[in-house]
């Protein structure tokens, strides 16, 4: 309710004053939806195991992850556990995975839970074509423009960014946009991120520095490394590398 | 110094360059209307190509912009600023410049023309309404014709030149397939399904409107949307194949499969001859033609999926097999998968003959004898059997299961024993000459109903399970037996003659039911509820008839004719709270009933009534640290309740060196079962540990206590027992040598004893083995493919009543399938190598070993690949004999069964195929 009545606030001083408010730190929540049957359905509908698999399944599986950021940092990872959740095997999100971005120092520093291994991805930060595009949608209240590229050579990512969040950061490692990023879309991992909420409260110097761990790895040696663990996982491995990747 | 200024002018020029080829481009953003410099404004230039962002800054407080390292070239330059309609202009970047472009002046968006907006800004557009569908079917269009032809079609909606499509007045900003706007973006999935006769229906709706949430549409939009749902897969099919083979004499194989479908209806059937083998379907077979009566699947709470394959009585066997099979299958799912009907007709014909020779070793206190009795049988068994199972899925919440399974079985048999007992020091005890001949009709019926529902509160569930079981059964045989029997000095001293008629006449009915409720206590707490009702009864009447001096056999045999009628009743509560968090699980409960036995004995007209208590508790813990670690332990405890025929059997004589006798004072036992495991696998590495533990003892088990009388019979009754226990523990390692040639071993102890009397002497039997095993698997796809598995296994066993004989020996398997695949040439040859060796020992000094091998040479033919020939080798080295060496407290019997051995069969496969083709339970 807090948090509406700041929506409604910002919104009555968007609209009432021509010098518009830009939003410089805050904490949104993402809501990220994933249809897990749909490559099964797609690929191996011959399966018996997997439609036995997905009698017991959410077909979309719906988690909760947030994004704080001020003007040089920002961290995005797991809101909260979704317990009605069941997973295909593998795939349960990580409360621990996070990914950093460090904005004035361009680099990105994600922690990531990949079956047995935990890796600690550092890079700079990823330096990605975005075509930009007129179409605009609404998001939480903000007007957004899409953009699209591409990541790993062919994986689609569609991207809706607001100019009214000044902080070029997103879901996950996007980001490098004229604004924040607050819906996404990759068809080929048939999942989507919209942001259902902005709070207006500044991200503590704790929270924007998490304990990291795991094996020190960069973008590059992460999908080598991946590549060479499921040599034999056909389009299942590339989905999981992709998923790996963001 | 002079060098040191060259390589300084050098270095500067280079720079000079290099700022030469960037420039910057300046200016300041203003809105002129309002005369207000905007700070913060986005300013970005763009490939004016393909719309790339190539760079952005942001206005600085006083409005204006500094843009630097800009390469030359030509860029689409662009200005926002919310609330404020866009600046886009061309411009030219010149190398080394500062490209000054300064006022820029911006236009709120409200002072722009209406129509800029529309175009501008359809996302914007809102109008309140309800859905309107529209059914794909009832407008006419051409049969190629795409789903734009088939929307001009539709009242109300409007497709212009251009392709843009508005309805009721407005133009429509989103198209969704099957509610789904992202999933559809991908051309794999635009490309496949939209032509006009794909679309079941068009929905047309605004923002997320309550109709949107009930089509499961839920975009986050505010906007007219068309939603085109398609239409289920209508695809028409068959798939088949006829299979003959024959080794021009004696052996011969054939069957002949098909399949048609249409969309998710499917008929199917089958027939099958075969006088090599006992199951002439594979296990795929039976999944795409035969419905797989035999298999249930189960899914659990966390999603994994079991599948269980209740052996067929049919379907296995020892001895010299000649089977016929046929079935029809008719499957289909309707109204969006909601409904689901499976229904099914077997009819298995086998006949088996064979001889199987056993050899049991007596140990007795005092002495020790061997047994030995060569079986040679005939019989024939031909069933009917229908089944039936309907799936409703109500609604998301709730489902339900009826299941309806009938069979007849009609089998006929006749067997012939011949034994003698020889003692230790070489005498014979006793010989039997025994004939049964028997005709045996058996009709069961099994039908259950399954209903559950999910409540919305998390957690909240209730299920009901009702089985219904029907049986009857008669039997109708003869039994002519000579049983003579030596004392020690090698005279007869009893001779018995029997000849017999046994009438058997048996019916029962069961009903099982299970009422279920889980309700959350309080968070990550839940209690589940379980109340069981189980009442059974059971007339049997049994009646054998000795031979009159007619010839007739009209004789009632008093002693060995009854009738009985057996009645149970029981009811068991249960509760169990499970607790979840994170990586911890704990579950505890009990379960708690009582159960009536009463046993009418309708020719004497008296009944004897027994009630037993059942406890049941159970605790259990898991613990997941990590993903794909695990380590578990659990408790059972159960009360395990003699049952009627212990307490009082049926007097039976049918094998007269083994007679049973009752027990009125047996006890319940009690059985304790403890587990505990753990494992962790690494997938990226391939490298998997495991290790259990189980641990299970009995009070008061229900033992066997045996007086073997001087003539070698076997007299025995059920008594309870203390100290009866058995320990199993393995510890396993597996890893990958090279990618997909995986390795795995484990090996571990099983330590049990055995607890019973003979002679009136207690014996305490302690079986001690040792289980090593090995396996090897190389998966990859390539030109060679195989795996093997070994088995060795060290048994020790001493009964305290003998303690000077042990048995100790060593058994192994091996198992062993190679392929060698030359695609190019489309031919496969496979080799199947499977030994059964046991070490020989004094009482066991026959043949013992057994090496199997097989191979098969199989070529595609053909265009479509749709012959194959096949050549196969059964048991090369022609030694098949089918061995089974068993200890059991103070016997220990091996039987050495007749079985198939050397043969070749030449087989032709014709594969046909419309639409579809098989699936296959190995299909990722």
């Amino acid at each position: 309710m807090k948090q509406l009545l700041i929506l409604f606030c910002l919104f009555i001083s968007l609209l009432t004053n021509a010098q518009t408010q830009f939003i410089t730190k805050g904490r949104i929540e993402f809501e990220k939806k994933m249809n897990q049957f749909k490559p099964f359905e797609e690929n191996e509908s011959d399966n018996e195991w997997m439609k036995e698999m997905m009698k017991s399944m959410p077909r979309i599986l719906t988690d909760v992850y947030e994004l704080r950021f001020n003007e040089t940092k920002s961290i995005y990872k797991l809101a909260k556990e979704n317990t009605d959740n069941k997973y295909m095997w593998g795939t349960k999100p990580s409360e621990t995975d996070h990914v950093v971005n460090d904005l004035d120092g361009k680099t990105v520093s994600a922690q990531r839970e990949i079956f047995e291994n935990t890796y600690l991805i550092k890079d700079s930060l990823r330096n990605l074509e975005w075509k930009i595009t007129s179409e605009t949608r609404d998001i939480a209240g903000f007007e957004c423009k899409k953009a699209v590229t591409k990541i790993c050579d062919s994986v689609v990512v569609v991207a809706f960014y607001t100019d009214q969040i000044s902080v070029s950061a997103g879901p996950e490692s996007f980001g490098g946009l004229p604004g924040m990023i607050l819906g996404l879309a990759i068809p080929r991992l048939y999942t989507t991120w919209f942001a259902t909420k902005l709070e207006l409260i500044e991200p503590t110097p704790a929270q924007l520095a998490p304990v990291q761990k795991g094996k020190k790895v960069n973008w590059n040696q992460l999908y080598v490394e991946l590549k060479k663990g499921m040599k034999d996982w056909g389009k299942e491995g590339h989905r999981r590398i992709w998923t790996a990747s963001l | 110094m002079y060098r040191n200024l060259f390589v300084f002018l050098c270095l500067f020029i280079a720079l000079g360059n290099l700022q030469a080829q960037s420039s910057s481009i300046k200016g300041t953003i203003t809105d002129t209307l309002n005369k207000q410099n905007l700070s913060n404004a986005v300013v970005s230039i763009l490939r004016p190509k393909d719309s790339v962002l190539v760079k952005f800054v942001r206005t600085d407080i006083k409005g204006s912009f500094d843009m630097k390292q800009v390469p030359a070239g030509k860029y689409l330059f662009m200005v926002s600023f919310p609330n404020y309609a866009e600046y886009v202009d061309q411009i030219s970047v010149e190398a080394g410049a500062d490209n000054t472009l300064g006022m820029i002046p911006l236009i709120t968006r409200a002072t722009l023309l209406q129509e800029v907006i529309v175009k501008q800004r359809i996302s914007a557009i809102r109008v309140k309404g309800d859905t309107t569908e529209y059914r794909a079917d009832s407008f006419h269009v051409g049969p190629n014709a795409d789903v734009q032809e088939l929307l001009k079609k539709m009242p109300g909606i409007q497709v212009n030149s251009k392709g843009e499509i508005s309805t009721q007045g407005e133009k429509v900003s989103k198209i969704l397939v099957d509610g789904e706007e992202f999933f559809s973006d991908d051309p794999a999935v635009v490309t496949k399904n939209l032509r006009a006769d794909a679309i079941d229906k068009v929905q047309v709706f605004d923002k997320k409107s309550d109709q949107a949430v009930f089509t499961g549409i839920d975009d986050g939009q505010k906007q007219k949307t068309i939603n085109l749902q398609l239409k289920e897969d209508k695809k028409k099919g068959f798939f088949g194949k006829v299979e003959a083979g024959t080794n021009f004499d004696q052996y011969r194989s054939g069957k002949a499969l098909a399949n048609a479908f249409k969309g998710k209806r499917k008929i199917a059937g089958y027939i099958s001859s075969d006088n090599t083998k006992f199951e002439t379907l594979s296990w795929d077979e039976n999944r795409n033609y035969a419905g797989d009566p035999n298999t249930t699947t189960e899914i659990s709470d966390d999603g994994g999926v079991s599948i269980n394959w209740s052996g067929d009585e049919f379907s296995w066997g020892q001895g010299l097999p000649n089977s016929t099979t046929a079935g029809l299958l008719y499957s289909n799912k309707w109204n969006k998968d909601k409904h689901a009907s499976n229904n099914g007709y077997q009819y298995n014909n086998l006949k088996v003959t064979g001889k199987t020779t056993s050899v049991t070793e007596n140990i007795l206190p005092d002495t020790s004898f061997t047994n030995t009795t060569n079986q040679t049988q005939a019989n024939e068994r031909t069933r009917n059997r229908i089944n039936s199972i309907y799936d409703w899925n109500i609604d998301s919440s709730s489902s339900l299961k009826v299941t309806i399974k009938a069979s007849d079985t009609k089998s006929s048999g006749l067997s012939n024993y011949l034994g003698q007992s020889i003692s230790s020091d070489k005498k014979l005890i006793n010989e039997s000459d025994r004939t049964t001949n028997n005709v045996d009709d058996n009709k069961n019926l099994n039908s259950s109903i399954f209903w559950r529902k999910k409540f919305k509160k998390k957690g909240r569930t209730i299920s009901l399970n009702t089985d219904l079981g029907f049986t009857d059964r008669e039997e109708n045989g003869f039994l002519l037996a000579k049983n003579s029997f030596y004392d020690k000095t090698g005279l007869l001293i009893k001779l018995d003659n029997i000849d017999q008629r046994k009438v058997n006449k048996q019916n029962g009915s069961t009903i099982n039911a299970t009422a279920s409720f889980t309700e959350p206590l309080w968070k990550n707490t839940f209690l589940i509820l379980n109340y069981k009702l189980n009442i059974t009864q059971n007339d049997a009447e049994r009646n054998t008839y000795n031979k009159s001096s007619n010839g007739k056999y009209d004789l009632l045999s008093d002693s060995l004719s009854n009738h009985f009628i057996f009645n149970t009743l029981g009811h068991t509560g249960a509760f169990n709270i499970r607790y979840n968090v994170k990586k911890f699980n704990f579950a505890v409960g009990s379960g708690l009933g009582t159960v009536n036995y009463r046993m009418t004995d309708v020719r004497k007209g008296n009944n004897q009534d027994v009630r037993f208590t059942n406890f049941l508790p159970a605790v259990s813990l898991n613990y997941t640290p990590k993903q794909q670690r695990k380590v578990s332990f659990s408790y059972n405890g159960s009360t395990q309740n003699p049952t009627l025929t212990q307490i009082q059997p049926l007097i039976d004589n049918t094998d007269p060196l083994n007679i049973t006798v009752g027990n009125p004072n047996l006890k319940q036992a009690f059985v304790h079962n403890l587990n505990l495991r753990a494992s962790d696998y690494k997938v990226l590495k391939s490298r998997s540990i495991f290790f259990n533990l189980n641990y299970t003892a009995t009070e008061n088990a229900i033992s066997n206590n045996s007086f073997v009388d001087s003539l070698g019979r076997r007299v025995n009754q059920s008594i309870n027992v203390d100290g009866n226990f058995n320990l199993r523990g393995s510890l396993g390692y597996g890893f990958d040598i090279i990618p997909s040639l995986n390795f795995n071993i484990d090996a571990g102890p099983r330590i049990n004893r055995y607890v019973n009397y003979v002679n009136g002497k207690r014996n305490e039997t302690r079986n001690t083995a040792t289980n090593i095993s090995v396996n090897m698997g190389y998966w990859a796809d390539k030109w060679i493919n195989f795996w093997m598995n070994f088995d060795a296994n060290y048994n020790h066993s001493v009964s305290s009543i003998r303690p000077d004989i042990a048995t100790n020996y060593w058994s192994y398997t091996y198992e062993t399938n190679i392929e060698f695949r030359f695609k190019k040439q489309k031919f496969y040859w496979n080799w199947n190598a499977d030994f059964n060796l046991y070490q020989k020992t004094a009482d066991f000094a026959g043949v013992n070993n057994v090496y199997l091998v097989n191979t098969t040479l199989r070529k595609v033919i053909g265009k479509d690949d749709k012959w194959e020939t096949r050549l196969y080798v059964n048991d090369i080295f022609n030694q098949n004999l089918g061995i089974n060496r068993n200890i059991s407290s103070n016997f220990i019997t091996e039987t050495t069964s007749q079985n198939i051995q050397r043969y070749f069969m030449l087989s032709l496969v014709y594969n046909f195929s419309k639409n579809g083709k098989p699936s296959s339970m190995m299909g990722f």
